[in-house]
């Protein structure tokens, strides 16, 4: 059992380092389902929804915790139990809707068995493997660039005025090819330029200059799968070109 | 909305959303590449700087209350009526003051006071200016010539504020007036008008005569039964 010190210095290393953090949810997933199972009266499985959930709130508690706080487990067990009772509140909601794994009166069949199923799963399995691979090129180029989608989910705007502010941004650079190849060839952002030509302040732009980055980067060639998934940031920005 | 799962962690994966935010989301066994139509969001937690910012907010309303509970009460003393001054020259007006002398209500008694009040600005004045400027609007519509009267009658409940602005502003209309024009100031307050005695004065009746007669024949007590 490792003294509450060494939790706590394991706690303040992993908020530093993302591989850390993972590696302490690791070490710590046997508590995990402890609590967990406490919460849903029964034996947790790594299959519950339950379980991911609290898999979560643990890095919250990580990412949260303060040593004012107490002693770190009996925080992040507070807040797994409280993450929990939100999930299954935010369930309890659907409690009225039937199940496609119930049987449908007829024969003892499944609902799922009697529904046409259209999807194609060879090429669905075809698509997200392209997909997959576009996204570990848009990885690798972001690590040149020193960013992760992590930083980038910890960088996005949240704000509808700065998201505004920022979707300018990107719309303007994402029209100007030569931006985008000095991008490329600089590794920069050009944040003057962006700034003076599509009217959003120099500010707003550097404080999320991770997420315009990653943006930028998904704009230049080679992730139309991706670029096709922001058709709906692309009809609302109007005028740029998947 | 649809999000396309970008990262996997243990705790959670990068999901991007159609709409172009990157969001951190539980990983309910996600892979990269997969398409989902919903997600759990983690909650970010609140760093320590904006803790102590929610109590600078509750201290700040609370600050606020206080300070508006304070300017109430001091208003209450300081800007509503705390005496009045009724000018008379013919036409008559109400002048409202505060314990500071600034103005803070203006009424004509009379058809003329209203006439004479009528458009006047009294905002942010003290009682001298604007018993000035009504002077002098009065001067100019006519109401106050030369040899003319100015009545003034102080209407408060602290007496040493009638006191000592009975003097104050009669010799504050003096010296506005001496060298525009000479009328007659009096002064009087509110407990002696409402005793007010009139006591007819004839032009002959500087004395009662040097015979000491009173004028109003013999009383007839000499002839009493009692001697």
């Amino acid at each position: 059992m490792q003294s509450e010190n060494q939790i706590v210095k394991m706690v303040y290393d992993a908020k530093e380092d993302l591989q850390k953090a993972d590696n302490l949810i690791r070490t710590y997933i046997p508590f995990i389902r402890s609590e967990v199972s406490k919460c849903i009266s029964r034996l947790c499985t790594e299959q519950d929804d339950e379980f991911s959930i609290a898999m979560m709130a643990f890095h919250e508690a990580i990412m949260g915790y303060e040593k004012k706080r107490g002693a770190f487990l009996n925080y992040a067990a507070l807040l797994i139990r409280s993450r929990i009772v939100d999930f299954q509140r935010k369930e309890a909601r659907h409690q009225n809707h039937v199940s496609i794994y119930e049987e449908s009166g007829t024969e003892g069949r499944l609902i799922i068995d009697e529904i046409t199923d259209e999807h194609d799963y060879f090429e669905e399995t075809a698509s997200r493997d392209a997909t997959k691979q576009e996204i570990e090129e848009l990885a690798l180029v972001m690590a040149e660039f020193g960013i992760s989608f992590s930083d980038v989910a910890d960088n996005c705007p949240r704000q509808e005025r700065t998201i505004k502010a920022c979707s300018a941004a990107i719309s303007f650079a994402a029209e100007k090819q030569e931006l985008l190849d000095e991008l490329l060839r600089t590794k920069k952002l050009p944040l003057a330029r962006l700034a003076s030509g599509s009217g959003t302040e120099r500010k707003t732009l550097e404080r999320h200059r991770k997420y315009i980055l990653a943006m930028l980067l998904i704009y230049t060639n080679g992730y139309e799968i991706i670029r096709g998934h922001l058709k709906r940031i692309l009809k609302r920005e109007g005028g740029m070109s998947a | 909305m649809k999000y396309m799962v970008m990262e996997c962690h243990p705790g959670y994966a990068v999901v991007l959303s159609d709409d172009g935010n990157f969001l951190k989301v539980a990983n309910m066994h996600y892979e990269v590449g997969q398409t989902v139509a919903d997600v759990i969001e983690m909650q970010y937690p609140l760093p320590e700087k904006k803790k102590k910012s929610r109590w600078i907010y509750t201290i700040a309303a609370t600050a606020a209350c206080l300070a508006l509970i304070i300017t109430s009460v001091f208003r209450m003393g300081h800007g509503t009526a705390y005496a009045s001054v009724y000018m008379r020259i013919n036409p008559e007006v109400r002048i409202d003051v505060t314990r500071d002398d600034l103005v803070v209500g203006l009424d004509g008694v009379n058809e003329d006071g209203e006439k004479l009040a009528d458009n006047y600005n009294f905002t942010e004045k003290k009682l001298d200016q604007v018993m000035d400027e009504l002077v002098d609007k009065a001067a100019d519509q006519g109401y106050l010539q030369e040899g003319g009267r100015i009545s003034l009658t102080l209407d408060a409940d602290d007496d040493e504020w009638v006191v000592s602005h009975s003097a104050s502003l009669k010799d504050h209309l003096n010296h506005h007036l001496e060298e525009r024009m000479s009328v007659t100031i009096e002064v009087t307050n509110d407990s002696y008008k409402d005793n007010k005695v009139t006591i007819p004065v004839y032009p002959d009746a500087s004395g009662y005569g040097d015979d000491g007669d009173s004028g109003y024949g013999e009383s007839g007590y000499g002839n009493s039964e009692y001697d």
